[in-house]
């Protein structure tokens, strides 16, 4: 039928439009998995299934995740640059925070966007850096078991007898 | 001595004494002429990170195959023990301890992990008679056990008072010190076990000269929440293992007192006198010996000349 | 032994032959002419010998433990405090107190000074010993023993000051044993061999020197390998050695004087006329000498004091037993010699000598255990390590004793010609 509706077009395209930039404007908590399995220790600690729904209902997306969700900055120095920056496309903590932390010295051949970030943890550290923090002042679990359990060879290495 | 010295036995002897002193001159006139490697590694030790989870602890015991300890590595209570009235020290069976500090005006403990400096001329290795520590190129210093004598010299000196000796063993003793995971892991440029296993990251592992940056860094960026100073930038003539704090290091329970210079240069002051004394006394006691037989000899020359002319 | 030399024309054996001409043999000689029976009787007798059998009993099980069990079976294995009693008394104590060889064998040798001859041999014997037992002590003291040689022989460490105490002591200690030698040769009746070590004396005096220079202030350089550790006032980067030195040479004449009013006391039989006599007078040639370096001492200390501008800690409590250590142990006896040097009084000399001898001991235990490690615990040694301190110390008395009985050191020795009768 070659009679189309032309504002089914306009506010079908402008739907569109909106959807596909409505992402990259800023996140929302509701875009937050429910929850997240950590699973890289399991040599010596079985995997920890965080609870992500209960900390973005409790706290703003960049408590944690600086200023990746575009939703601002908390720290001060991250606002020098970022305090408008808008959503990345992967704002999972693995996804700038490595495994494998390089060595100091190989920072400083990194991109340019990452000259500032120099001294930038691997996601062990990233992960327990950032979540100590809060969970000592706001009293949640800072024990290392209190997190997560041992496995056989975690009890092995603590020389946990029994 | 009744027998008649002549003038010339005088100088064959003093020549002889001179000659063996020579031989039997030990070489401490030669001062030890420790490298500084430029590109050694290091660790630089966050102490406003550690928790005290005594990771580092256990993965140290694991990787140098040392005893089981009596209590597992998650007992908290071992930050109250206190032998004399002091923390945890390095012992025969661990080259790494956490200790606790209470700091006033802070809520939580500071947490500080003690191990070998891993100087840049330290003073173990100068001060051993035998040569059985080593600077490594990565940093490390290391020590071999092939050659010790037990003598204990590396303890007395060292400013940290890390070594440990095995007092136990009465056919085996040795020095026991983290040896920077040497053979395992420093030798491969890899990171030392307890590096790898602390979940804050205290510990960061790398170049010195790029950790001595880094800490830079650290406390420019965090104005306020570092002490402004590298620990062990430059005390003990610089180490390898280096510290930040957030409180300051005497409440850490660090010597603050330690010079800037290495150990060595104190001992100097008596190096130097020694090649002195080799060469100056010979001639100097035997001018004595001439001066005090002066009489004697020309007692003697008196004798002779009578006994010519009769 | 005393009672025998009454009733025995032929003892105490003063020379190659008895009375009627026969000659000594080694073995009577050993047992100092006596028979088995009269030997254990004297040794009965002396009520020093039950204090050594107590001693002994206690001690020599404990020697075997250390070395079954390892140090740590006898010490409290201090990581914080490595050095204990078997390095600060037995070597640290012993070896300023052993300067007495160096000190005498220059007398007589290298300045003429042949008037001190008679004591010349006692001192030279002291010596020896003392540096012999210090060896002694540190075999006990290290970890490794029978590694003894290996900073002479498998692995040098040339920077380290220990090194060059190695290296010392073992050739001064062959320097002491060639010194002592004539006296050996004269009581084994082979006088000849003498001939081959004068010929050298005056090297081996001259090397004696320089050595005991070296490692006497070597061992006091040891402690400026810890500098944060040592209480301010008993540590001296610059002068260290230097106190060290001057302390062990008033240290080894004091020690003579001790040892030689000891054996004149207690072992007056032993004595030959010409130390009899002379004693008194040459005792207070060594004190004038020693006074001399204690002045000296007292100097380069207040000097030591000035350089690290260290005056505030005089008003402290360290520093009022700084003042106490240094009153009493040189200051006294210093003036105590001076005094009887100069009213020709033996006995304050003599009393000052057992001051002095126990004041470098005080000094040199400061240094290693009760000063060291001053901002830290004070390590309290086992009572094992005191005991077995205390027998080593016995051994060295026994051999010291053991040596004076026999060879010529206190006597002269008759060589062939007969005997005359005693006195």
């Amino acid at each position: 039928m070659r009679t189309f509706n032309k504002t089914k077009l306009i506010i079908s395209q402008l739907m569109w439009l909106f959807l596909c930039v409505l992402p990259a404007a800023s996140m929302n908590a509701d875009d937050a998995p429910e929850s997240v399995t950590i699973d890289y220790l399991q040599e010596l600690y079985e995997e920890v299934n965080f609870d992500h729904r209960m900390h973005s209902d409790m706290y703003d997306c960049n408590a944690c995740h600086h200023h990746t969700t575009g939703t601002g900055a908390q720290s001060k120095n991250c606002k020098k640059c970022h305090a408008a920056s808008a959503a990345s496309d992967d704002v999972s903590c693995s996804g700038c925070h490595k495994y494998e932390k390089p060595v100091p010295a190989a920072n400083r051949q990194t991109t340019n966007s990452n000259i500032y970030h120099i001294d930038k943890p691997g996601l062990k550290g990233a992960l327990h850096l950032q979540c100590l923090g809060c969970h000592r002042s706001d009293n949640g679990p800072t024990g290392c078991l209190e997190c997560h359990k041992f496995t056989p060879s975690g009890r092995k290495r603590f020389a946990i007898k029994n | 001595m009744a027998e008649k010295t002549s003038r010339r036995t005088i100088l064959k002897s003093g020549l002889a004494g001179t000659i063996a002193s020579l031989f039997l001159r030990p070489k401490a006139a030669i001062s030890h002429d420790i490298k500084r490697y430029p590109d050694s590694f290091g660790v630089l030790v966050d102490l406003s990170r550690c928790v005290g989870c005594r990771s580092c602890e256990a993965a140290c015991n694991a990787e140098q195959k040392l005893p089981s300890p009596e209590t597992p590595f998650t007992d908290q209570s071992v930050f109250e023990e206190r032998e004399h009235g002091q923390r945890r020290r390095t012992d025969e069976t661990r080259y790494t301890v956490v200790n606790r500090y209470d700091v006033p005006g802070q809520e939580h403990p500071l947490f500080r992990k003690v191990q070998c400096n891993h100087c840049q001329e330290p003073a173990c290795l100068t001060s051993c008679f035998v040569n059985a520590y080593t600077k490594t190129p990565e940093g490390a210093v290391i020590y071999n056990p092939d050659v010790c004598v037990g003598c204990r010299t590396c303890m007395i000196a060292c400013p940290f008072y890390i070594p440990t000796f095995k007092y136990s063993s009465a056919f085996e003793p040795r020095i026991l010190k983290c040896i920077f995971c040497y053979d395992t892991r420093l030798k491969y440029g890899k990171q030392p076990a307890c590096v790898e296993a602390c979940p804050q990251e205290a510990l960061t592992f790398g170049r010195r000269d790029e950790l001595i940056k880094i800490g830079r860094r650290r406390i420019e960026e965090n104005n306020g929440h570092y002490v402004d100073h590298i620990y062990g930038e430059y005390e003990a003539g610089g180490t390898s293992w280096m510290y930040l704090s957030n409180v300051p290091f005497e409440q850490a329970g660090f010597n603050t007192e330690i010079p800037h210079e290495p150990i060595l240069d104190s001992v100097k002051s008596f190096l130097a006198i020694v090649p002195m004394v080799l060469t100056i006394w010979p001639a100097l006691f035997a001018g004595f010996h001439l001066l005090a037989t002066r009489k004697e000899g020309r007692q003697e020359l008196q004798h002779e000349n009578g006994r010519e002319e009769k | 032994m005393k009672t025998f030399t009454y009733e025995n024309v032929d003892l105490p054996i003063t020379g190659a032959n008895k009375t009627d001409g026969t000659s000594w043999s080694i073995k009577e000689r050993l047992w100092l002419g006596l028979s088995l029976k009269q030997y254990l009787l004297q040794l009965q007798r002396n009520p020093v010998n039950w204090l050594l059998l107590i001693i002994f009993s206690v001690g020599l099980p404990l020697l075997l433990q250390r070395y079954t069990f390892g140090l740590g079976s006898v010490t409290h294995a201090s990581n914080d405090y490595p050095w204990g009693l078997f390095l600060g008394f037995g070597l640290f104590g012993m070896v300023p107190l052993s300067a007495s060889g160096f000190l005498l064998g220059t007398t007589v040798t290298l300045f003429g000074r042949e008037d001190f001859h008679p004591i010349e041999r006692l001192a030279l014997l002291n010596g020896l010993l003392g540096y012999f037992f210090a060896v002694v002590y540190l075999e006990v003291d290290l970890g490794m023993p029978w590694r003894l040689a290996y900073p002479m022989v498998v692995s040098f460490g040339p920077a380290a000051v220990l090194f060059l105490v190695a290296w010392h002591v073992a050739t001064y200690l062959s320097v002491q044993i060639a010194e002592v030698l004539p006296a050996l040769f004269e009581w084994l009746d082979r006088p000849a061999l003498k001939t081959h070590i004068k010929r050298i004396a005056l090297g081996l005096t001259i090397a004696g020197i320089i050595l005991s220079t070296l490692h006497q202030g070597a061992l006091g350089a040891l402690f400026t390998y810890a500098p944060t550790k040592l209480h301010p006032l008993w540590l001296s980067i610059e002068f260290q050695w230097i106190h060290f030195l001057c302390s062990a040479i008033f240290g080894g004449l004091a020690m003579v004087i001790v040892s030689s009013t000891l054996i004149n006391r207690y072992m007056h039989w032993r004595c030959g006329d010409a130390f009899k006599k002379s004693l008194d007078s040459l005792t207070l040639g060594m004190a004038k000498g020693a006074s001399y370096a204690m002045i000296t001492y007292l100097v380069i200390k207040l000097v030591a004091l000035a350089h690290d501008n260290e005056w505030e800690y005089l008003l402290t409590g360290w520093g009022l037993y700084y003042l106490l250590e240094i009153g009493l142990g040189v200051g006294l006896p210093m003036i105590l010699f001076a005094k009887g040097v100069r009213y020709s009084a033996v006995r304050p000399v003599r009393i000052a000598a057992f001051i002095t001898v126990v004041g470098i001991i005080w000094n040199r235990l400061n240094t290693s255990i009760y000063c060291f490690n001053y901002q830290i615990y004070q390590e309290i040694p086992h009572w094992k390590e005191v005991w077995l301190t205390i027998t080593l110390y016995a051994l060295y008395f026994v051999v010291y004793r053991f040596i004076v009985y026999r060879l010529p050191i206190v006597f002269d020795w008759e060589e062939s010609s007969n005997r005359t009768s005693p006195l």
